[in-house]
């Protein structure tokens, strides 16, 4: 079965047997929405990575202790992308004020168009930067891995691959322009 | 230079921590280099832009079987609180009807659990690594020396909670602490050792340090029995350095001061004295005693017929010293100890 969010042909099937209580169905909405809803988090909070994945772990069991109170009728991406961004915004405000009469249920809140618009042309992004990404072979992936997430410099992975300068730099190259040409095809760097 | 594009930039060594604002000297670098190319900008922008989205997509993908597990694990905690529940709403009902009505739940909990089975089995075979611990909780309760899965040690000091990042190990190892703990780190230096006390937090590489913790953080204090760690300050998103400590060096950090804090020399000979203040066995096995005393008396202790090392053992030991400790353990497996210098024990 293909997890991607983009292809479930009947997500809002799984939207519905999650909210009769079904286990494995949230467990399937949770994993297939992860990477979305990860990155998405990552751009409201400057990239602070562990609170994402800790709200966002918030906002899921949120959804399931409501799920008798879940809409069966809705968006599911631009739901799920508006209340996690809320709950996220709140958190940091919890966070730096210490105080608590913000409003307590950010999830239920409708939605405003320019905050639907703004999830759109995201997820939009995602999908053109996971289609990019896979097109990297193993190789470049792994180099692109230590390069950009592990911080490593070509020497350091040249020396933890035990292979040259110049493979690793030309691996790096090759994947950038990879990535490069695909986000320029679908004008992912100008819709930014 | 003709040719400036987004790879030119994400190709240099330093545009990564010019990024991620983590080291100055990258950071002065690209300032400069935007003031002098303010043609470049758009272009640097998208770079940016590329590396942080992919940065993330990479960063999710790692974390997802963790957060899953997590997920899972919460799942299954949850089944097992909320049914006993529903049982005690039966009491509200007369003495007939609730037998019949206890009775009739128990049936529903009893299928309940056959189907959660069921169910477990299926997604332990899709996640493998499904059902870690990620809280280890002493309120009111004694002390604890638990072995993390990456082979490091806490003793948790009664009162502590220790949370375990759901992601602990993939990139680093991250633990969250409140109360009073002692680590003692496995080597791993591609996935620095970091436990988060409030807004400080505290990272080592090979080594062994108490943490100490008071009233929701206000106080954290950090002593190094050995090895190196270092000490950071949240700040926005990110972390300053507040100091690096060398062995037998301590720390003291109070919300309250606003001076900066200076390190200071402590006893090891009291911290020792502290990890064998209190230490319980309750049926464990020997080789588990043996390790913890280890830990407990930095020794290394060896055993001449491996096939004790099954034996369960019971005691308590308040501030007792290792002879006194090894005099019981020896004459409850029957055996006798000799030190063989000054650092090594055999059981024979």
């Amino acid at each position: 079965m293909d997890l991607s969010p983009s292809s479930l042909k009947n997500e809002n099937d799984y939207w519905n047997s999650f909210r009769d209580g079904n286990e494995a169905a949230f467990l399937f909405l949770y994993e297939s929405y992860f990477t979305l809803l990860f990155t998405w988090g990552c751009k409201w909070t400057n990239g602070d990575a562990y609170r994402v994945k800790d709200v966002l772990h918030d906002f899921f069991i949120y959804l399931w202790e409501k799920k008798a109170n879940l809409s069966e009728n809705i968006n599911l991406k631009n739901y799920l992308l508006t209340a996690f961004k809320r709950r996220l915004l709140h958190d940091i405000a919890v966070s730096h004020q210490s105080a608590t009469d913000l409003h307590p249920d950010m999830g239920d809140v409708e939605a405003a168009q320019h905050e639907i618009s703004e999830a759109e042309d995201f997820v939009s992004q995602f999908e053109i930067i996971k289609q990019a990404m896979n097109l990297l072979s193993p190789a470049q992936r792994e180099v692109i891995e230590l390069r950009y997430l592990h911080n490593m410099s070509i020497e350091e992975i040249a020396e933890r691959k035990q292979t040259t300068h110049r493979t690793v730099y030309n691996l790096v190259h090759r994947a950038l322009v990879t990535l490069r040409k695909e986000a320029r095809k679908k004008n992912f760097l100008l819709l930014w | 230079m003709t040719d400036i594009t987004v790879e030119y930039f994400l190709k240099q060594d330093s545009f990564t921590g010019y990024c991620l604002q983590s080291n100055p000297d990258d950071i002065a670098v690209w300032e400069t280099y935007i003031r002098e190319h303010p043609e470049n900008r758009v272009v640097i922008e998208q770079a940016k832009t590329l590396f942080f989205q992919g940065r993330y997509l990479v960063m999710a993908e790692k974390w997802k079987p963790a957060a899953v597990a997590a997920m899972q694990q919460y799942l299954y905690n949850n089944r097992i609180v909320e049914m006993p529940e529903r049982k005690r709403t039966a009491g509200i009902f007369r003495w007939v009807a609730a037998a019949v009505i206890v009775l009739v739940l128990a049936g529903v909990w009893w299928i309940s659990r056959q189907q959660s089975f069921e169910e477990e089995d299926r997604l332990a075979h899709h996640h493998p690594a499904a059902k870690p611990v990620f809280l280890f909780d002493r309120t009111g309760r004694q002390r604890q020396m638990v072995e993390l899965q990456d082979g490091s040690f806490v003793l948790l000091d009664s009162g502590a909670v220790l949370r375990v990042d759901s992601a602990f190990g993939v990139m680093e190892r991250r633990l969250f602490l409140s109360g009073t703990a002692w680590f003692k780190v496995k080597k791993d230096v591609e996935h620095p050792f970091r436990v988060v006390t409030g807004k400080y937090q505290t990272t080592a590489l090979g080594t062994a340090f108490r943490i100490h913790t008071e009233s929701g953080y206000r106080t954290v204090k950090v002593e190094l029995e050995e090895g190196k760690v270092a000490v950071h300050r949240q700040t926005g998103n990110g972390y300053e350095l507040i100091t690096t400590l060398s062995q037998a060096q301590s720390i003291a950090l109070h919300d309250a001061n606003t001076t900066i804090p200076v390190r200071e020399t402590f006893s090891i000979h009291q911290l020792k004295a502290w990890k064998a203040s209190e230490i319980v066995f309750r049926d464990a096995p020997l080789a588990e005693v043996l390790e913890q005393l280890q830990l407990y008396y930095d020794v290394t202790i060896t055993v001449e017929d491996k096939g004790l090392l099954s034996q369960t053992f019971n005691g308590k030991f308040n501030n007792d010293q290792l002879s006194a400790v090894l005099d019981m353990v020896c004459f409850s497996i029957n055996r006798q100890y000799r030190f063989t210098d000054n650092n090594h024990v055999l059981i024979y």
